[in-house]
């Protein structure tokens, strides 16, 4: 049971909700939930490898989970980015639907 | 290592994270899928520590579930959506998403159990984390210190955004 495929399977699930949650939101923040979303899967499926995957002669065994903490790193970043500039937006247009918004400057 | 309850957890953890995230993709009210997305970053810390990767499972618990979920939810309250039922894009409907999602799906189902994996032999399990901070400060010194002034400039730029302009007359 506990083996390589369960593991990408799950990541994949992971992604694939993600996908979906940015193809039909509209709202930015629930938007910024599918992309959590998909970081995670694709964080799991590096970690997964790194368990799993015999390493090659050049690899050192720990660099996925490396991976998975840069990818952390990334996220943190992303988040901080995006959440400024959703209450911009928001103070802007009283509103953060994604569909209204069609200018960068007024 | 016991083999059942091994399996046990990695099966309760799953289902955990994989309703809780259709959960979140599906609910109209954004809190709760805030709150539902908790449970799926908890669930996935579980895994990596199923995965023996001890240090990437409370690194995931402190900075997913202890920093971004709450900047979430901050911005989820700061923006008065919280009951916003037109949550949903009129341009893609849910059945071309799903269409999407599906044809995807085949094609990782097909690269995962139609690959010939190099599967290592043997499971040794060791704690991680001394190993991770040799490998840091060696091998991948230079990443980790364009990661540290990559979060230098986005706490800058963060702040720089979300600031509010004062007009001098």
């Amino acid at each position: 049971m506990i083996n390589l495929q369960s593991f990408l399977v799950v990541g994949m699930i992971l992604f694939l909700l993600g996908i979906f949650g940015i193809l039909t939101r509209k709202n930015a923040i629930a938007l910024l939930m599918g992309i959590e979303l998909m970081l995670n899967g694709v964080a799991l499926t590096f970690a997964a490898f790194d368990r799993f995957i015999k390493p090659a002669e050049m690899v050192n065994p720990i660099d996925g989970k490396v991976f998975v903490i840069f990818i952390i790193i990334l996220a943190a970043a992303e988040a901080a980015i995006a959440l400024a500039i959703i209450i911009q937006v928001f103070g802007r247009y009283e509103d953060i639907n994604l569909e209204d918004l069609k200018r960068m400057k007024e | 290592m016991n083999g059942f309850w091994v399996n046990f957890f990695f099966i309760l953890l799953s289902l955990t994270a994989i309703l809780s995230a259709l959960y979140v993709v599906l609910t109209n009210n954004l809190v709760r899928a805030a709150f539902a997305l908790f449970f799926t970053l908890f669930s996935v810390a579980g895994l990596y520590a199923i995965l023996s990767a001890d240090f990437i499972a409370v690194v995931q618990v402190m900075i997913y579930v202890g920093g971004i979920l709450v900047l979430i939810i901050f911005g989820i309250l700061l923006t008065r959506t919280v009951f916003d039922m037109s949550l949903y894009d009129k341009k893609m409907s849910k059945f071309w998403a799903g269409v999407i999602v599906v044809i995807m799906a085949l094609i990782f189902l097909k690269v995962i159990f139609g690959t010939d994996w190099l599967v290592r032999s043997g499971t040794t399990i060791q704690p991680v984390t001394a190993r991770l901070g040799n490998i840091f400060l060696s091998r991948y010194l230079l990443p980790f210190e364009v990661a540290s002034v990559l979060l230098l400039v986005a706490i800058v730029g963060a702040l720089f955004i979300a600031r509010r302009e004062v007009k001098k007359r």
